[in-house]
């Protein structure tokens, strides 16, 4: 008795690893915040070598924390970056939530993320949350097509140095919508950019109006990691128990 | 496959700039956004200044009511009157 026990913890953690071997691919969605533009670059423009916005110091939190990652995306941008870090990514600039959900069908088809970092809704100039709502609906279709999960880590986006009521409401509306969805078993999880990131909404943390700079990337970075490094522990947890409760249900 | 590649993209997302966007709102009547345009061109967010595309957005946004709008245009106006004395 004691040994098939043994047996199936065994058989449970070699299944576990080889469940966890697999490299975690994580699509970095958005606009200009994701890419990395700011105003200035529209007349000294950086190369797109030269662009990282949050995204390097992600990468350098998940690597640190011994993450296997790939960052996945048809866009490239930050190669000159040094250390250097994974440059895929979907950002554009000037993109609005309806463009994203319009859009977003062949970057899922084609890169098969298991997480979505969405950041986006600062083009949209409105309190209404449908093109975020769009996206969704859109990732929940693919998702039942393909029978492939994705988790989706949704922000609370950041608001502007001359503080917006209409970024708040947005805000306050995507909260609705996510924990209405959450409730009914989509795998969804938010964070707070607006206030969690403990942004300084002034030249402290940001390059101009909309887009911040190194220091209030790099705070940012630290929320999506907290997030991240969320979604993986649970990810693993459950990698160990799917095949420990089937083993256990095999006896 | 950089034939299918651009298909990918192009019937993706489309590449609109960011002062499109505001640009848009403002059109549409968003008072933010063309507040936020006179901003932008206000010399302090990294684009060149200029005075009278300020004035112009700012204007607008306080057409549609946005008193922060209203008070920058206050500031602008002062600017001007300061330049041309």
């Amino acid at each position: 008795m004691m040994n098939k026990y043994l047996f199936i913890i065994v058989f449970s953690l070699f299944f576990s690893s080889a469940l966890n071997a697999e490299t975690t691919r994580i699509m970095l969605l958005g606009d200009s915040i994701t890419f990395d533009y700011r105003f200035l670059d529209n007349t000294n423009p950086r190369p797109l070598s030269q662009r990282s916005g949050y995204r390097n110091y992600l990468w350098y939190k998940l690597k640190a924390a011994k993450y296997d990652v790939d960052f996945v995306g048809r866009q490239h941008a930050g190669s000159a970056i040094r250390p250097v870090f994974d440059i895929d990514h979907e950002g554009y600039s000037g993109i609005s939530s309806q463009g994203i959900a319009d859009g977003i069908a062949p970057p899922i088809q084609l890169l098969a993320p298991h997480i979505v970092v969405l950041h986006i809704g600062t083009n949209d100039y409105s309190t209404s949350i449908t093109g975020v709502e769009n996206i969704l609906k859109k990732i929940d279709a693919l998702e039942k097509s393909y029978h492939f999960p994705i988790t989706i880590i949704v922000a609370r986006i950041i608001n502007k140095t001359n503080y917006s009521s209409i970024v708040s409401t947005f805000n306050r509306n995507l909260q609705r919508m996510l924990d209405r969805r959450i409730a009914k078993g989509d795998d969804l999880v938010v964070v707070d950019m607006e206030h969690d990131a403990g942004l300084h909404y002034d030249s402290r943390d940001f390059s101009d109006l909309l887009h911040p700079n190194n220091s209030g990337y790099r705070k940012m970075a630290e929320v999506w990691f907290k997030a991240i490094d969320k979604v993986m522990k649970r990810k693993n947890n459950n990698a160990f128990l799917i095949p420990t409760v089937y083993s256990l249900l095999l006896n | 496959m950089k034939f299918f590649y651009t298909l990918l993209v192009l019937s993706g997302i489309s590449f609109a700039s960011e002062l499109t966007a505001m640009q848009s709102a403002c059109d549409r009547g968003v008072a933010e956004a063309c507040h936020d345009l006179g901003l932008v061109y206000n010399g302090s967010n990294g684009l060149e200044a200029d005075i009278e595309k300020e004035k112009d957005y700012l204007t607008q946004g306080c057409d549609l009511d946005s008193d922060r709008a209203c008070e920058e245009l206050e500031k602008t106006e002062m600017k001007l009157r300061n330049n041309d004395e």
